[in-house]
């Protein structure tokens, strides 16, 4: 005798509706499915919701285009889809909460690291001497290890097999990005005059 | 009867290189190019089906895949060389992230050990790609038509066009398109390590349709592909004659792995650790294997 009650498989055809509410009840469940996850939502999560064979792409277009005008949006990052309320709003956020420990909070110079760490990985503390000309602390290594941004990467080939660092999935979602890929290349940041 | 024919079939058959008319540079028509590139194909394929089945495939897709991800990250602004891709494989602990460099040969490496006549190979294949373009891609492999490298290059131009900074799935897809229009059970990277960087932007900024470069740069790709063959061939016909005389337990698997995979630690043979370091210099000194990266710690060898 089984205890566990069945839940009933998801109905993802909606054959009994007509197209158009099919079609938003698919959109709604898509953007619910989003909007409860704190990560990237793949494509293939979504696909399971969904009618067979129907567009995840068209789905999230039309849920984009739903969304214009309002606070928060949907974006692709790493991999996934995720919602995340518009950048302007940013001062309104933080004026109005406390988002402290959500917040990344990270210093110029952490920025710097980071970045450094994002172009030149895999990258030892070594190396990162090797590039801003000083050492960078443990601690902060430590910080950005502790925000998961960075993780460890393979040993690097000098003597005592130091550990090299690596940028993480979550480094891609908090700049907004799909894949290093997406890092500004050369000419990108001579345009934005961050480079000669 | 003549003297070429023969020695294809003789047993201690050497690989041959692709004829000059083909690789010499002429006139770039369509027509010729396409033809070129049909001629290199079909040598290539010919060496690939291997009749005396003494090509170590495993070992050519493996440096292959080396040398297709050091081109894709080179296309992804990237500056990891193929040194650098073989320090983050094998130096990688488990557990440890492999880094862009590492993480772009091994997907390339999986992609080229699937088997692409065995059922579920789309979905095996699937996961190697990005999602978004596994998408829509795989289905659109099956409606591909023309000639294998036609095929190959149809699936380049759409997958970038829909995809502009996917250039590395794009040109994987290209070499599966190509693997299963030729009837190759596996995937050979070729068209990656070829195409120049500004062809494949031409094709996602501009829209190129590229047939011509291509064309191009598979003559290039099957003549790198049968000359590394040659040299592997050569290289692991000297492993296997010097085989018998090690004595060391384990020697044998050690020396099966050397001859499928590009590079190693001594650490990954399957010997205890100064076993495995003294049969590699072993195997060093007798000129059957090498050491790749000129260090005097974390050495790396390979045929």
């Amino acid at each position: 005798m089984s205890v566990v009650k069945e839940i009933p498989a998801l109905d993802t055809e909606l054959g009994d509706l007509p197209p158009e509410l099919r079609w938003r009840e698919w959109m709604g469940r898509i953007e619910a499915v989003i909007f409860a996850s704190v990560s990237p939502v793949p494509r293939g999560d979504l696909a399971r919701v969904i009618g067979q064979g129907v567009s995840v792409d068209l789905l999230i277009e039309d849920i984009q285009a739903d969304l214009v005008g309002r606070p928060y949006e949907l974006v692709a990052v790493a991999g996934g889809w995720l919602m995340r309320t518009r950048v302007r709003f940013a001062d309104a956020i933080r004026a109005a909460a406390n988002v402290g420990d959500q917040v990344l909070d990270l210093n110029e110079y952490e920025v710097a690291v980071l970045a450094a760490i994002a172009y030149h990985q895999p990258l030892t503390r070594d190396g990162l001497k090797d590039i801003f000309g000083k050492d960078i602390s443990r601690e902060l290594i430590g910080r950005l290890r502790a925000q998961d941004l960075i993780a460890t990467g393979p040993r690097s080939p000098k003597a005592g097999a130091p550990y090299t660092y690596v940028t993480t999935q979550k480094f891609l979602v908090a700049f907004g990005m799909e894949s290093l890929r997406d890092l500004p290349d050369g000419e990108g940041l001579q345009d934005a005059g961050l480079a000669s | 009867m003549n003297s070429a024919a023969k020695s294809i079939q003789s047993d201690n058959q050497t690989i041959d290189l692709l004829p000059r008319w083909i690789t010499l540079p002429q006139a770039e028509t369509p027509e010729t190019v396409a033809f070129l590139s049909g001629a290199a194909l079909a040598m290539l394929d010919v060496m690939l089906r291997d009749p005396g089945g003494r090509l170590p495939a495993a070992l050519l897709r493996d440096r292959l895949a080396l040398k297709a991800a050091a081109a894709c990250l080179k296309l992804e602004n990237r500056t990891e060389t193929a040194f650098d891709i073989r320090d983050a494989v094998c130096l990688a602990r488990v557990g440890d992230a492999l880094g862009p460099a590492g993480e772009m040969f091994v997907a390339w490496r999986k992609l080229a050990r699937i088997s692409l006549t065995t059922g579920g190979w789309k979905d095996r294949a699937g996961k190697v790609l990005p999602a978004a373009v596994a998408d829509v891609a795989m289905s659109r492999l099956g409606s591909l038509s023309g000639t294998p490298v036609e095929q190959a290059g149809q699936i380049l131009v759409d997958v970038l066009r829909q995809f502009p900074r996917e250039e590395a799935a794009a040109l994987m897809l290209a070499d599966v398109a190509l693997a299963r229009a030729v009837g190759w059970d596996r995937l050979v990277p070729l068209l990656a390590a070829h195409m120049e960087c500004k062809e494949v932007r031409a094709i996602s900024e501009a829209g190129d349709d590229a047939v011509q470069a291509v064309h191009q740069a598979m003559v290039a790709a099957c003549d790198g592909a049968i000359r590394l063959a040659a040299d592997v061939d050569r290289r692991v016909a000297k492993l296997r004659a010097v085989a018998p005389k090690l004595r060391a337990k384990g020697s044998d698997d050690a020396v099966e792995m050397f001859v499928s995979e590009d590079a190693m630690m001594p650490a990954a043979l399957p010997l205890a650790d100064r076993a495995a370091r003294r049969l590699c210099d072993r195997l060093v000194d007798l000129g059957a294997v090498r050491e790749l990266t000129g260090r005097s710690t974390f050495r790396l060898y390979g045929v």
